[in-house]
């Protein structure tokens, strides 16, 4: 069989897998609540800033406005802070803990709320910090391949119709974009994971690209075609669905071809 | 496990049947691609003569009243008549097409040598059937579009999505059936309707899947000419100020059409790009429709040599 015969069969017993755990889908209304609740609050916030700093400057002198004001503002920053680690901590638990109920429905295991919270405890705090130090390495590695990305941008990316971009991120992806799965799959540390994702990656580079060309577009497109989107409230649990769906697929398909690595 | 569910994964069967079809038979692709060359040479075509009429309106509009003339002048003339003969003839030419590929897919996937001579038997014998009924759909669309606008606005913009869905379900695979069963297009598109609705949940899904994926290759066609059209338009409405107008130089109109030239040549090739992942789409969920209608949609299990990973 072809390595596209295989990942069909991956995608098909992973589906039917889908169908017989819905429960597997559970962290998805989770995150669709999440981000209702999320952008309510955003709202709120907002709605308070603008009238709180209108007060401020209404009710001060002149002398004391500009010190009140800025008093405020560094309140309203401080807690836009906090909110966005907060919002990244909810959904990184909700994901962590979602890959450990796919982890264990591939094992044959039950799916339970004491094994999503098992996941959580094991895997957040090292992913969380571990996030965070790849981001500081992503924007250093932006910052030095500045240049080299434009060129490719406005030479590559314009000559290929936008192609060329698509291939980066699907090899970017292919390489890096499933280290989390493999940690939580192997165990071990997650710089250990990483290199992993990126020995695994090149190795099988075709079939990755091919699932992540397939997952970005049922991510962008699914909800629209089928005429989620206008419904506007479920949008986060349709593209939250697919995303777990997907790494189900990435699993079973990682599990597959790590036996020949 | 419910039977629509289960016919939703068999689809993964068909997909795997459907890409061995395709490895095995290349030539699939020559009369897509011949076809893609064809709609990109004469999109280029029209791109060029509307450089063209915008060279005359800009010219013209530097003569005070003269800019009305450009409606009357050669290179918009032919735009208009060339515009009309380029949709009656490409309605033509695609049911030709149509026809020609579903009965190189039938054979390829019964397991027969396709060629050209293939292409051109199908698109002879079942040219006026699937034309009708091409005909027909488009004729209903546009009965319906006032009841469409409602529906989709009564179900608060889904029905926008889920009616095309399931229209596109109910008719999955009449032009299949006219060329299998050889039934005249009506018959056809009854005995599409009956498997569609034998088969509406998972068949919805199905066109879901394709129109999700073929999202990959659909943007590029639509927003090119509407934005040369607005580029048109901007121009027609700042040439009625004609104070502004006199101030282009022949030096400025020079560069514009230079620039629109090159933009439609990047356009035009733009396009063919897309149009080349849209026809490995194409090729793919074509012969895949094919398999499931000649399988009936069956539910039951291909043996897979799937390696169990626990």
């Amino acid at each position: 069989m072809s390595q596209f015969e295989y990942i069909m069969d991956d995608m098909k017993s992973s589906l039917k897998l889908s169908f017989e755990n819905k429960q597997l889908f559970y962290p998805a209304i989770a995150a669709n609540i999440a981000y209702i609740v999320i952008a309510i609050s955003l709202m709120v916030l907002i709605f308070i800033s603008i009238f709180s700093v209108a007060f401020t400057a209404a009710a001060s002198t002149s002398d004391s406005a500009a010190t009140n004001i800025l008093g405020m503002s560094a309140l309203i920053i401080v807690l836009t802070v906090i909110g966005v680690i907060l919002t990244s901590l909810a959904f990184l638990i909700i994901e962590v803990g979602s890959i450990q109920l796919i982890i264990d429905v591939l094992d044959g295991k039950p799916v339970t709320r004491a094994s999503f919270i098992e996941g959580v405890k094991t895997y957040v705090v090292k992913i969380f910090f571990t996030n965070i130090a790849l981001s500081l390495i992503y924007i250093l590695g932006f910052v030095i391949l500045l240049a080299p990305l434009i060129l490719y941008t406005v030479t590559v990316g314009v000559l290929t119709f936008g192609y060329g971009m698509l291939l980066l991120t699907l090899v970017f992806q292919s390489l890096l974009g499933y280290w989390v799965l493999i940690l939580m799959n192997d165990g071990g540390g997650c710089f250990e994971s990483i290199g992993k994702n990126i020995r695994f990656g090149r190795a099988h580079l075709k079939p990755m690209l091919f699932i992540f060309f397939v997952y970005n577009l049922f991510a962008a497109n699914f909800v629209y075609q089928s005429g989620l989107s206008a419904t506007g409230l479920i949008v986060v649990l349709v593209t939250y669905s697919v995303g777990i769906y997907f790494r189900m697929v990435l699993i079973k398909t990682y599990r597959r071809l790590n036996k020949s690595l | 496990m419910k039977p629509g569910l289960k016919k939703i994964l068999r689809l993964f069967d068909y997909f795997k049947e459907a890409y061995r079809v395709n490895v095995n038979n290349k030539s699939l692709y020559r009369p897509q691609i011949i076809y893609a060359l064809i709609k990109t040479a004469m999109l280029f075509i029209m791109l060029v003569f509307t450089t063209f009429v915008v060279e005359d309106f800009l010219v013209m509009s530097q003569q005070e009243g003269n800019y009305k003339e450009v409606f009357t002048s050669l290179p918009f003339i032919l735009l208009i008549v060339l515009s009309l003969l380029i949709i009656v003839g490409f309605s033509i030419i695609h049911s030709y097409v149509e026809a020609g590929l579903i009965y190189m897919y039938l054979r390829a996937v019964a397991g027969i040598p396709v060629s050209m001579d293939d292409f051109k038997a199908g698109g002879k014998k079942y040219f006026t059937k699937i034309f009708i009924g091409n005909f027909l759909i488009s004729l209903f669309w546009f009965v319906a579009l006032i009841p469409y606008m409602i529906v989709g606005f009564i179900t608060l913009g889904i029905g926008f999505s889920l009616v095309p869905v399931i229209i596109s379900a109910l008719l999955m695979v009449w032009k299949i059936i006219v060329i299998k069963e050889d039934l005249n297009t009506m018959d056809a598109i009854k005995k599409s309707i009956a498997f569609g609705r034998a088969n509406l949940f998972p068949a919805s899904v199905y066109i879901i899947i394709i129109n999700t994926i073929s999202g990959t290759g659909g943007g590029g066609g639509g927003s090119n000419p509407a934005s040369m059209a607005n580029v048109f338009n901007g121009s027609s409405s700042n040439s009625m100020d004609t104070s502004t107008a006199s101030t282009i130089t022949d030096g400025t109109i020079a560069v514009i059409k230079w620039v629109m030239i090159g933009s439609s040549t990047y356009i035009s090739l733009g396009v063919l790009a897309f149009h080349i992942v849209g026809i490995i789409i194409s090729v793919f969920f074509y012969l895949a429709t094919v398999i499931l209608y000649l399988d009936n949609w069956s539910i039951e299990e291909e043996t897979t040599n799937e390696m169990e990973v626990v």
